[in-house]
């Protein structure tokens, strides 16, 4: 008996071993699944990219802005023109006032909460501000742009939200679109599965799907999109066990932020938070009934119904979910219809603003990534709020691209004409704007901080502020050379440096000498000065270079970017208190605390009264000198201080200069260093003063240092004239070193 | 169950993962960020963000507006014992051209335009600054921005050389206190005000005599 029964086992025994094994297999595979949702859900769920941010833009009654800019920082923030403003995100401008409910943020120092406010504006200035219950305010602070991110090498990008920031109605088209029995089964939903099993066989084709929301955010979040019967058989027990784990609300809120809704080249749009932004470039809490309907009927199929590229397919889908809410009395037939009425609504694919400051970015992430691991940057969500103004931003990059274009049809063979402009603020060093190349999207080479050129005269004023450290030897008018001269060198060759009028002028005051900017004059004085004291001085200005000191520096034989030449000319501006030129204010984590912050540095590098007189002679270089054209561009009273640079051959245009809060540099050229034709005054002064017209610009308010008095002078000999005598010049000069020799009449 | 069985079931677990099509999601931990990024700036950790609601951002009185001549009153938590060095009993000043001619009476600032409503603004903002007095990193932000609205306005390099000195980097103080010395001419309180700080920042360095040297200075402008 027992030899016939083990006989049947033995035959059944293969079938019995095969569905032990499977059953224990089963538990093992179930028992790893469950330990991997858990893990993943509940930790950070996404690599957070960086955000980065401009500067907000300040608003106090008395505040000398124009309402053209303040309607441009809006539009770049997103805020929409209305008849009447209800909601945060619109404005309307009437007459010279601007009505905009604004959206509020959270800074590092404090909160600022949206409101409607009111505007009113003058040409020049903001008159005064008021809030929604009419009381005046005394300063607002708009929410920063932002401007890019710094993502991980999956380029996957998140603008997380949670369930309270999504509008009205929203949840209600998600779930009736995608899963109408969400809230009641239990990650599965087998009518469903029915339902679209009987659709699919009636219409012959896969018409309708029968996932639900859990099922697809395990496709998505722990899965991958490949179609496969492996994939499917995975998905059941894994949604099941996510809703076993979590509620509805909790799975909810991580597919709305992982549903995939576009591409915008590398970057992938995942999550609802961020598809508001790249399809409208709204916050998704702003989003209308229309809006929300285009959104959730790209979950079908974001490519086919990309709403930029298929505008039939996305207003038809749209529709179609506008009629399936109506259908089942989610919203009533006339709000159906009213939707239905709006077009798209969607901007063009650039208003996302990423990527829109290649340059500047650069210049950002060159010093995180000196501060900080890549990994965190990338997947931490750190805030990093930067100095970028977009309004000067704007211009820099416009006066850029118009002037570039206008010189290349006024002269032959000057095609292609690049530049690169750096702005930063004259006494905090702020970097406000930097343009590498003409094209300003262009993400290639940044020429405002690797190009590398020789800078011409701009190096004059170097030479100049050696000389008139000392004052004991030098003040603005000792008489400086300008006779032909040569110059040994250390090969026993000999350097005749030249003039560019080809011309010689003698004895000349040592302030012409940088106003026409005489090379002979100044390679004289650059040559007593001593070329190791003009590097040195070069150094402390922020720019340290390892050259030997070779008399063709004195000529501006060294290579420097835009950002170098601009850090030398804020140290003048600063009268001589050297700033970190910094992009950076501070970065805080995801969560608003602040993580670093960059303090305002500054030293002083040189004396003030040294600083003031060379402030001077640039002041007369503008009004009298190389730099007289600046005066096509702003007005006659506005005090300009600043310096054309031109080199051998023409290869290169430069400006430097301040001007009211800015200190900026341009350049202007070929890559490949052929000739063009420029001078600093025909090229790079024209996108200077293009620029700078565009700004609204304060007084240029200097203090005069202790020490320095103001006299009458003979612009040739020097002699001092009596204060009365109208052909002499008022020039500053240290007291104790002052000229003594006066001339007796005033001729 | 026999051997070969038992091999048969390990067998199978092992080709586990090659049928698994999952990816592999490296857990985030926001405390990957190594401490010392934490320790570069006292975080306002625990301390809830202040509110500025637009109740608290209406015009500030014209009387308690800031007139330009009296002392910053709300300069506080300077060192009194930095202020009160007793007079140096060997003094051999060191010749520092730059630093003398900072601040000596000479012309004051030449301004065609009055210094209007940013300096209502520079008051609400410092005065917020002074309320976070215990978040240092929080109040410098606040004087930052201070200075981005009126940034020749002398109270703000005073504020915060003031946090600077506070947070012990007395280098940076003594550069801030000379560059809103450079603001000042003709106006002897601050005159008097930025060389006692930075004769305070040079004693912490050690620098006899210089602090000596700004002492010097300090006086010339007590009595005025």
């Amino acid at each position: 008996m027992a030899s016939i029964l083990n006989k049947r086992l033995h035959r059944r025994w293969p079938w019995f071993r095969l569905l032990a094994v499977m059953l224990v297999l089963s538990a093992m595979i179930l028992i790893y699944l469950d330990a991997w949702i858990q893990h993943r859900f509940e930790g950070h769920r996404w690599s957070l990219p960086a955000k980065v941010y401009s500067r907000p833009l300040e608003l106090f009654s008395g505040q000398h802005i124009a309402l053209e800019q303040v309607l441009f920082e809006l539009e770049q923030l997103g805020y929409r023109r209305v008849s009447q403003v209800n909601r945060t995100g619109q404005m309307r401008v009437r007459n010279h006032q601007i009505e905009v409910f604004t959206r509020g943020f959270r800074f590092a120092d404090g909160n600022q909460l949206g409101d409607k406010i009111t505007l009113q504006f003058s040409p020049s200035k903001l008159l005064w501000l008021k809030g929604s219950a009419n009381q005046p305010l005394s300063v607002l602070r708009l929410e920063p742009k932002r401007i890019g991110g710094i993502y991980p090498s999956h380029q996957q990008e998140r603008e997380l939200i949670q369930l309270h920031d999504l509008p009205n109605g929203f949840i209600e088209t998600l779930v009736e679109t995608e899963d109408r029995n969400y809230f009641n089964h239990h990650g599965l939903s087998l009518t469903g599965i029915g339902r679209a099993l009987w659709a699919n066989i009636r219409a012959g084709k896969v018409v309708q799907g029968g996932s639900t929301l859990t099922q697809q955010l395990v496709k998505n979040f722990y899965l991958t999109q490949t179609q496969s019967w492996w994939r499917k058989l995975q998905e059941v027990p894994m949604a099941l066990l996510l809703d076993f784990h979590y509620d509805k609300d909790e799975i909810l809120e991580v597919y709305l932020n992982e549903v995939f809704l576009g591409q915008s080249g590398q970057q992938a749009i995942h999550g609802f938070g961020l598809g508001s932004q790249f399809y409208f470039d709204q916050p998704v809490h702003e989003l209308k009934l229309h809006q929300i309907a285009l959104l959730v009927g790209l979950i079908k199929g974001p490519s086919y119904y990309n709403p930029r590229y298929h505008p039939q397919r996305a207003k038809q889908r749209r529709d179609l979910v506008l009629n399936l809410l109506a259908s089942r009395g989610v919203i009533t037939a006339q709000q159906s219809e009213r939707s239905k009425a709006y077009p798209l609504e969607v901007v063009p694919m650039h208003s996302l603003n990423l990527g829109h400051y290649p340059a500047y970015m650069d210049l950002v992430k060159a010093q995180l990534q000196r501060d900080y691991r890549s990994r965190d940057l990338s997947t931490q969500g750190l805030q990093i709020f930067t100095n970028l103004d977009p309004w000067v931003q704007h211009q820099a990059e416009t006066s850029l691209a118009k002037v570039a274009a206008q010189l290349e049809a006024d002269y032959a063979d000057l095609t292609p004409l690049q530049g690169a402009v750096v702005v930063s603020h004259r006494d905090s060093g702020e970097l406000l704007a930097v343009v590498g190349d003409r094209n300003s999207r262009y993400a290639g080479f940044n020429r405002a901080l690797y190009s590398r050129r020789n800078v011409g005269s701009l190096i004059k004023p170097v030479i100049h502020l050696a000389a008139l450290s000392q004052p004991q030897n030098y003040n603005l008018v000792s008489l400086v050379d300008d006779s032909p001269l040569s110059v040994k060198l250390a090969n026993d060759s000999d350097w005749y440096p030249e003039n560019y009028d080809q011309k010689s002028h003698g004895q000349i005051p040592l302030y012409k000498s940088l106003v026409y900017s005489y090379n002979i004059a100044n390679v004289r004085l650059g040559m007593a000065v001593g070329v190791q004291q003009v590097l040195n001085t070069l150094g402390n200005l922020g720019v340290a270079v390892d050259l030997q000191p070779y008399p063709s520096i004195l000529l501006g034989a060294i290579p420097m970017s835009p950002l170098d030449v601009t850090r030398v000319y804020q140290t003048i501006a600063a009268e001589g208190f050297n700033n970190r030129l910094q992009p950076i204010r501070y970065i805080t984590r995801v969560d608003g605390q602040l993580l670093e912050q960059y303090h305002y540095k500054v030293k002083q590098v040189a004396g003030s009264q040294a600083t003031y007189l060379l402030q001077h002679a640039l002041q007369r270089v503008t009004r009298e000198g190389t730099a007289q054209n600046i005066y096509r561009y702003l007005p006659k009273q506005q005090t300009v201080a600043g310096k054309t640079g031109t080199t051998n051959d023409q290869r290169d245009s430069w400006f430097a200069g301040f001007t009211g809060d800015y200190v900026a540099t341009v350049w202007m050229g070929r890559d490949d260093a052929a000739p063009t034709q420029l001078t600093g005054s025909s090229g790079a002064l024209k996108v200077w003063g293009q620029m700078m017209s565009r700004l609204l610009l304060p007084e240029y308010g200097v203090n005069i240092p202790s020490g320095i008095t103001y006299l009458n002078i003979h612009p040739d000999t020097g002699q001092v004239l009596a204060q009365d005598c109208a052909t002499g010049v008022k020039l500053p000069f240290v007291e104790r070193f002052a000229p003594q020799k006066s001339a007796t009449t005033c001729d | 169950m026999n051997t070969r069985d038992c091999r048969i079931v390990v067998a199978l677990f092992m080709l586990l993962p090659a049928c698994s099509e999952t990816r592999y999601y490296p857990q985030i931990d926001d405390r990957s960020i190594p401490a010392q990024y934490d320790q570069r700036l006292p975080s306002p950790a625990g301390v809830p963000v202040k509110q500025l609601s637009t109740a608290t951002l209406a015009i500030v009185p014209v009387d308690e507006m800031y007139t330009g001549r009296k002392l910053p009153q709300q300069i506080t938590k300077m060192n009194p014992q930095a202020f009160d060095s007793e007079a140096p009993t060997a003094f051999k000043p060191a010749i520092d051209a730059s630093f003398q001619e900072l601040g000596q009476p000479a012309t004051p600032l030449n301004r065609t335009q009055p210094i209007a409503d940013d300096q209502q603004v520079v008051n609400h903002i410092l005065q917020q600054a002074d309320l976070l007095q215990d978040q240092p990193g929080a109040a410098i932000l606040l004087v930052q921005r201070a200075m981005r609205i009126a940034p020749r306005d002398p109270r703000v390099y005073a504020r915060l050389a003031v946090l600077q000195f506070d947070q012990g980097q007395t280098q940076s103080a003594e550069q801030v206190a000379r560059k809103g010395l450079s603001m000042v001419a003709g106006q002897a309180d601050y005159q008097y005000f930025f060389f006692k700080l930075i004769a305070a920042c040079r004693r912490l360095q050690g620098d006899q005599i210089g602090e000596d040297q700004a002492i010097q200075q300090a006086q010339q402008y007590q009595l005025q």
